[in-house]
């Protein structure tokens, strides 16, 4: 199973371009797409949900390209926009066995499918409620049931924990995990621990291109050394900022300690510092790893 | 105060003129200022003083345009409805909820959007006029006070009641949607027609519009001012030396401009400010007290999976969509059917019991008149095609043509909720050519609902299309001449035996087939 992505770019009106010669091969596992607001990670995955088309280039899902025939893909995906819409006026069963009727579900499965998954994410309780008293929360589990309901061997989920509370998202990030094995998952993500927690790779993407498509340990690696620990009185920290990337500042007893990122050590009393994705992540994005 | 106000009416009318709509009605309006005055040498006339058009010099272009804008006042309305539902869609209301701006402040502000983008209409049919008389004119002198200011001292008090009527529909919650649409639609029917006929409202109408100085001054001798496509022949045209508007009359017409402001005040009375639970009381209570007691009796199907991880969901196997039709029709008659108000229920059973009265001669009367009811179904319907939902539904392997086929059906099907009991009396009363009308609508409205949203999303231009046509079949089907042909054409129930004759249950029949496959194209050639 692999879905290759060629060259593939967007325009948006005449000189936005969402994506830029974007190529990339994905594999079952599960993949974390980073990348800061604007960098085209929904242009992306909306590409690969077939929404839209791509200006040029082309996706290839097991071999062949999905903009002739795009109902072999839709056949085996499941997909979460960031923002969905849901009938207000249906209940989450309801709902549901609407879903499952678009995507071809067989009725009697699908009764059984929704069942299972209204139990596993939590929604037995409030299932025959109907969703317009939902909470936000509440509102994206609906979202991830909907994605699942086919058994999708391309899973595409766009912010999917947006609005889950801590308990929520780790529920998630399991329920992610142990959807792996024979899937592609593409997780796309703001949050940088979800993804450290569970991806098998991760693709870094700005500006409509793809700066790095690698596992976590290896993004990880181009941190190495470039991470200090810098404690400063709090007065420092706008001229500090001026200077330096930073991309934290926690506050201790003994002053503010901020994770400066540059491959050298900003002061004399600055600590080597061991480094986090969130690191890794900043100095690409930011072009710092350079 | 002012300052929020101006800012917030600035916001709204800049986001409403970026909108693809906005150019679409001001195109619109021009070409019904084009279509209003047809060339001098046509035989055919829209307003026809005793038995002469009217000469095209700037009091003559002048006064067609005014009447015009009392028509125009219909689609206006539908044009600038909405800009306070649409922050509750967008949630922008909850940012201004806690904010300081007061509640008079926002409606006044919203009045003022309103009152902007009409003016903006008004501007266009002035452009228009000149034009028209500069194309069609049978003389070169342009008079603007004989020409323009007729325009905008009949036009700009009009739109500002129009305005002000947009802003308390909104703030109605009974008013908020296709009800309001409807009430409105009579309002301006009744309106139009009781000028004739001098009741109440007939002169609350006329002392609003302000045309009947413009009527008497035209037409002295009561020789009759008649509007429509009239035939007139070569007839010599009718010179009017235009209307001498006094510093009274212009200061009267002004002061109803203030009347719209007022009336967009009076939604003060009702506005919710955003507050759900206020604005849904009623439904609350009828909910609490009497909806659920009545449905706890039916207990719900109890979730019985106990799945704890992923890895024990069952597989799904093969997918089918042939065995699907069902359950998406289902789906799609509940969508049809949930959430509709409550008042809904009850005149759509009343609709059904009432078309099985044994009334054989009224029967399709009956039907014409209720073809009003599943407006409300309809126009939802419209407005789905273009929700946010489809971006899941769009991922969905073949949806274009099963889910389009599946909401077309279901609505069908919802439709004969209400007609069901008169097409049963049509059946036992052997009218099979009148039922085989009446199923042919049926299948004709869904279709146009689901190709006109498609393109257009909103389901105000399906409501306003839908309540015109509506009221073409119910009234000029019955006159003669060039009108009974007309009402022939869109008479899509094929209510009358020359409709029959004619044969438009097939055209009707085809136009179906025709505009569900206008839908299917525009699901595939949606912006991508």
């Amino acid at each position: 199973m692999e879905l290759k992505i060629e060259n593939i770019s967007k325009r948006y009106g005449r000189n936005k371009w969402g994506l830029r010669n974007f190529s990339l091969t994905l594999r079952p596992g599960i993949i974390g797409l980073l990348g800061p607001n604007g960098a085209g990670k929904s242009t992306l995955m909306n590409i690969l949900a077939t929404l839209l088309k791509p200006t040029e280039g082309q996706v290839l899902w097991n071999g062949k390209p999905i903009k002739f025939q795009p109902n072999r893909i839709r056949s085996v995906v499941g997909y979460l926009p960031q923002d969905f819409g849901v009938y207000p006026q249906l209940t989450a069963i309801e709902f549901l066995r609407y879903m499952a009727a678009i995507k071809g579900v067989r009725p009697n499965m699908a009764r059984r499918r929704i069942d299972e998954l209204v139990s596993l994410l939590n929604l037995a309780q409030v299932a025959h409620r109907p969703l317009s008293g939902y909470s936000g929360g509440m509102r994206q589990r609906v979202g991830i049931a909907q994605a699942l309901l086919n058994d999708p061997k391309l899973l595409i989920v766009d912010e999917p924990t947006v609005g889950l509370d801590p308990g929520e998202r780790v529920r998630f990030r399991n329920l992610i995990a142990d959807l792996a094995g024979d899937r592609i998952i593409l997780l796309s993500t703001h949050i940088v621990s979800d993804v450290e927690a569970i991806a098998t790779q991760i693709a870094l993407i700005n500006g409509g291109q793809l700066l790095g498509f690698d596992s976590p340990e290896a993004i990880l690696r181009a941190a190495t050394g470039k991470v200090w620990d810098w404690c400063i009185s709090a007065e420092r920290l706008p001229r500090v900022r001026q200077q330096h990337l930073i991309s934290n500042a926690v506050r201790r007893q003994n002053g503010l300690h901020v994770r400066v990122l540059q491959p050298q050590a900003p002061a004399s009393n600055a600590q080597p510092a061991r480094p986090t994705l969130e690191d890794a992540y900043m100095l690409l994005t930011t072009g710092g790893a350079a | 105060m002012i300052y929020p106000t101006v800012y917030l009416a600035r916001a709204d009318l800049l986001n409403r003129l970026r909108r693809p709509a906005f150019l679409f009605v001001i195109a619109l309006a021009a070409y019904a200022s084009y279509l209003f005055v047809p060339p001098a040498t046509a035989v055919n006339a829209t307003i026809v003083i005793g038995q002469s058009r009217l000469f095209y010099d700037s009091a003559g272009v002048g006064f067609i345009f005014a009447v015009l804008l009392t028509y125009l006042a219909l689609p206006a309305f539908f044009f600038v409805r909405g800009n306070i539902s649409q922050d509750t869609q967008t949630k922008h209301g909850f940012l201004v909820a806690p904010s300081r701006i007061s509640s008079a402040s926002y409606l006044l502000g919203k009045w003022l959007s309103n009152m902007g983008m009409l003016t903006l209409l008004l501007l266009t049919v002035s452009v228009m006029a000149i034009v028209m008389l500069w194309t069609r004119g049978e003389t070169n002198l342009i008079l603007l006070s004989h020409l323009v200011l007729p325009i905008w001292l009949i036009g700009l008090p009009l739109m500002s009641f129009v305005a002000g009527l947009a802003i308390l529909f909104e703030t109605v919650p009974l008013l908020r949607g296709t009800l309001g649409s409807l009430v409105y639609f009579v309002l301006w029917i009744n309106g139009i027609e009781s000028v004739e006929q001098g009741s109440l409202f007939g002169d609350f109408f006329t002392a609003l519009v302000g045309i009947l100085p413009l009527f008497e001054s035209i037409n002295p001798n009561g020789a009759g001012v008649n509007i429509g496509s009239i035939f007139v022949g070569s007839t010599q045209p009718f010179v009017w030396q235009g209307y001498q508007w006094t510093a009274q009359l212009i200061g009267a017409r002004l002061v109803w401009i203030s009347a719209g402001l007022l009336f967009a005040l009076s939604g003060l009375a009702a506005f919710d400010r955003f507050q759900r639970n206020r604005a849904n009381w009623l439904k609350q209570q009828l909910e609490k007290r009497i909806i659920n007691p009545l449905l706890a009796r039916f207990p719900k199907r109890i979730v019985k999976a106990n799945v704890q991880n992923a890895a024990q969901l069952t597989p799904v196997g093969s997918l089918s969509f042939l065995k699907n039709w069902l359950p998406l029709i289902k789906g799609e008659i509940l969508l049809n059917l949930k959430g509709q108000p409550y008042w809904w229920y009850l005149v759509a059973a009343g609709c059904f019991f009432y078309g099985l009265l044994p009334n054989e001669t009224e029967t399709v009367l009956q039907i014409k008149q209720m073809a009003i009811v599943p407006i409300i179904m309809w126009s939802g319907v419209s407005a789905r095609m273009q929700q946010q939902v489809n971006s899941l539904l769009l991922s969905a392997p073949f949806v274009s043509g099963r889910h389009l086929l599946a909401a077309w059906s279901g609505s069908v099907v919802v439709s004969w909720l209400v007609f069901g009991g008169a097409g049963l009396s049509l059946l036992l009363s052997g009218q099979i050519t009148h039922l085989f009308g009446l199923i042919v609508a049926t299948l004709f409205v869904p279709a146009f609902a689901l190709a006109l949203g498609t393109f257009m999303g909103a389901r105000r231009t399906f409501e306003l299309v839908y309540l015109l046509w509506w009221y073409l079949i119910n009234t000029i089907v019955v006159e003669a001449g060039t009108l009974l042909q007309l009402g022939v054409v869109f008479d899509f129930m094929s209510t009358t035996p020359e409709a029959i004759v004619a044969g438009m249950p097939f055209v009707y029949a085809v136009a179906t087939g025709v505009l569900l496959g206008i839908a299917a194209l525009g699901r595939i050639i949606r912006p991508q």
